[in-house]
């Protein structure tokens, strides 16, 4: 039975410990394997010279604990950058196709006036409460330290501030969508070449949403990974 | 049993961004050469986990007192080789001159005696 090679085992855990942020992960890999290689080298490069540059290393799953916890809140404090960017940017497109509308005397037929009077209250208080959300998530990831190593404790407190920013997209999202519903409805009814200006803040709106979105998964992904492995 | 606080155990840890500073200062170097800076300039007392230099230099670099790229090793692997920004110099000039106040305050004190004997009146 051939003998395991200390260092790539070694690498292999590595890749696995640091599973919640494949990137990192990829840097420590290549990192580790530099290091533990001079390391064994250095020591005249036989198979014990390699069991004893791993051992020397020390834990690997201490070590990507203690990357875990620095990694994870800038990675929620980035979602939390996204998100309120996200906000903005959905208000400004908003605004932009009511002045639009208003320059334009696009005015709303009376079958969409019905479906305005539904959609339109909606839309607003949805986007209140994304607001609102959004900002308890950046008040409470903004206090949040990171810990020397990730633990159940803060893990907690990730979950919190991933709650808060998930609830946030959730009704942004919402906002999206209504605001989609009511565009698509006018400009099917009566479509001109000044619908241009709709359609693109329109599509601004998704593609900030569909941002919002995957970097949420991205965190969420983080976030369970980590807790999977030292929670 | 011997009593004397061991260097590598928790005084260690809170000095370690400092300790990776001053071994990067002397010049561009990769994970293991830091290490073996450190271990040299500190005459063999600071004996860490080699990994634990990693999350330090991550820190430092996220913090913008360190930058780093990849380069080819004479071996011809990658290496990830960290030097100095002048926000880093400028960290580690400030630590030096807090860390020699420290250290003289620490040394006048222990060349007093802990504490007077209380006098006797017999």
């Amino acid at each position: 039975m051939p003998r395991p090679n200390p260092i790539a085992e070694y690498l292999d855990a590595v890749r696995l410990a640091f599973a919640f942020d494949p990137a990192l992960a990829e840097r420590m890999r290549r990192e580790v394997a530099d290091h533990l290689h001079e390391a064994a080298v250095a020591a005249g490069g036989s198979w014990a010279a390699e069991q004893q540059a791993v051992a020397r290393f020390g834990d690997v799953r201490l070590l990507a604990r203690h990357h875990a916890a620095p990694v994870l809140l800038a990675r929620m404090r980035g979602l939390a950058v996204v998100l309120i960017a996200a906000l903005a940017l959905v208000f400004v497109a908003m605004e932009l196709r009511v002045a639009w509308y208003g320059w334009m005397q696009w005015t709303a037929s009376d079958e969409l006036k019905t479906i305005n009077a539904v959609g339109l209250p909606l839309d607003r208080w949805t986007f209140f409460a994304a607001l609102a959300l959004a900002g308890a998530g950046w008040a409470y990831i903004g206090s949040r330290h990171a810990p020397p190593a990730f633990d159940t404790a803060y893990a907690r407190e990730l979950g919190r501030c991933l709650t808060l920013c998930a609830a946030a997209a959730a009704a942004l999202t919402t906002v999206v969508a209504v605001e989609t519903a009511l565009t698509t409805f006018r400009l099917a009814t009566s479509w001109s070449s000044a619908a241009l200006v709709p359609a693109l803040t329109m599509a601004g709106e998704i593609a900030c949403a569909l941002v919002l979105l995957r970097r949420l998964r991205a965190a969420l992904r983080g976030a369970a990974t980590a807790r999977a492995l030292f929670g | 049993m011997d009593s004397t606080p061991r260097l590598e155990g928790e005084m260690l840890k809170g000095h370690l961004d400092m300790i990776v500073l001053a071994a990067v200062a002397a010049g561009p170097a990769h994970g293991y050469a830091v290490i073996q800076e450190i271990r040299r300039r500190s005459g063999g007392a600071f004996d860490l986990p080699e990994g634990t230099v990693y999350p330090a230099l991550h820190r430092l670099e996220q913090k913008g007192l360190l930058g780093s790229r990849w380069t080819t090793a004479d071996s011809g692997r990658e290496r990830r080789v960290y030097a100095l920004t002048k926000r880093g110099q400028r960290a580690l000039a400030d630590h030096r001159t807090v860390w020699q106040r420290f250290t003289a305050a620490i040394a006048g004190l222990f060349e007093e005696p802990a504490y007077a004997a209380p006098k006797s009146d017999r």
